[in-house]
């Protein structure tokens, strides 16, 4: 899992630098080019982007102990300025050697992106930072667990018995950055990595949470997490300018 | 451009590193206490007596019947209560060994308690905390070598401090 995860996060930054690389080419032109565009001929689309984030459903095909679905969405309201959310299930079980637990539940991420990246006339790229909050609801179930003991004279003591924490829950915050290439017209492949900081949680009595929907894995002393994503969207262009 | 590079590299960074292993039981965490017994003298109750090469058998262990001898001058022990029932038997067998003089001497412990589970962390997984400790003393055929026993503390919930003494 942790290295299917180090690939991915390999492959990004490898994409990242190519795109960067390509980025700092352009950045030469772009004066020149400049000159020839003083006649304004509407290219900025201005419209809604729903798409779903492909990482999902390929680690839910690869990883036993996964499957998540994404729905990823934004709507340009400024130049540069875009209000996005995702919207995800997921269902993770976290199969350690002293604990076995399986989280449920969907989540919610609200906010905004902003596109640093200057188009070349006619383009639609995206290189942007955001921001979101974000709300997860969640169920954990308490598959199995062992009493721990430092002297195991009378053997390993591993309960089977299967306890349900329902009603729980938890807040974030999200910065996230990532691009958006037009791959064709208005079909998009985007990437983003996200790092997140843990805000509120409600923990189950006498247990605590493992794994957040939509945050990730809860790393005990520290509030922070990370994500990544891939995603294909399309969008749906409403006017010009 | 090239600075939203660099703090993309900062985040990658920052990434690897919160995939630090959280799930290996570190040997330092409090899990499921043991029991820690310490052994006085009977004529003279406030001096440490270790008891002559003593060894110690569990009943229901696994494999059935071990234990462990404890090594000579040793005036405490850490013992494991049983945690999934709320009762351990531990035979007590002083002069142990073939060599000693004094003839082997047989007393069966009875510890009573009650458990309590308590969620540890991710690594660990669950601990059992013990409350209301009882030892009871029983006699084998040879007599009891073992003259009294005071519960310093019925809630073995850390390994701090002795548990028990006997008195012999």
């Amino acid at each position: 899992m942790i290295k299917l995860k180090h690939t991915l996060v390999f492959f990004t930054s490898l994409l990242f630098t190519v795109i960067s690389a390509g980025v700092s080419a352009q950045d030469i032109g772009e004066e020149a080019i400049a000159i020839d565009t003083v006649a304004k001929v509407p290219t900025d689309y201005y419209g809604l982007r729903v798409g779903i984030d492909l990482s999902k459903p390929v680690r839910s095909f690869l990883d036993d102990n996964y499957t998540g679905f994404e729905v990823v969405g934004d709507f340009r309201i400024k130049k540069n300025y875009y209000l996005a959310a995702e919207l995800g299930n997921e269902t993770k079980v976290t199969d350690l050697p002293n604990i076995e637990n399986t989280t449920k539940g969907s989540y919610i991420k609200a906010g905004f992106n902003y596109n640093a990246y200057e188009n070349w006339f006619g383009m639609n790229n995206l290189i942007y930072a955001g921001v979101r909050a974000g709300f997860s609801s969640f169920s954990q179930e308490l598959d199995s667990y062992t009493i721990y003991t430092t002297n195991p004279l009378f053997g390993d003591d591993t309960r089977l018995d299967s306890q349900d924490f329902s009603g729980l829950n938890a807040t974030w915050l999200e910065l996230k950055l990532g691009l958006e290439v037009e791959l064709f017209s208005n079909i998009y492949l985007g990437v983003n990595v996200q790092i997140k900081r843990s805000i509120t949680t409600k923990d189950p009595d006498g247990y605590a949470n493992l794994y957040i929907p939509g945050f990730g894995k809860v790393t005990e002393d520290s509030t922070v997490g990370v994500g990544y994503g891939y995603t294909l969207s399309y969008l749906i262009p409403i006017f010009k300018k | 451009m090239k600075k939203l590079f660099y703090i993309l590299l900062l985040i990658i960074c920052f990434g690897q590193s919160a995939c630090e292993r959280d799930d290996i039981c570190a040997e330092t965490t409090p899990t499921t206490p043991l029991l820690i017994i310490k052994f006085y003298d009977a004529d003279s109750p406030s001096d440490p007596k270790a008891p002559n090469n003593l060894a110690i058998v569990a009943e229901g262990s696994i494999p059935e019947d071990t234990g462990f001898t404890v090594s000579a001058g040793t005036d405490s022990i850490a013992i494991p209560l049983r945690t999934i029932e709320d009762v351990t038997t531990y035979s007590f067998i002083i002069n142990s060994q073939e060599e000693d003089d004094e003839p082997i001497n047989v007393d069966d412990l009875v510890f009573t308690y009650i458990r309590d589970e308590e969620y540890v962390s991710k690594a660990c997984g669950f601990r059992v905390i013990y409350d209301e400790l009882l030892a009871e003393l029983v006699p084998q055929d040879d007599g009891s070598w073992i003259q009294n026993i005071i519960i310093e503390n019925p809630t073995v919930n850390d390994q701090v401090e002795a548990h028990i003494s006997i008195f012999h």
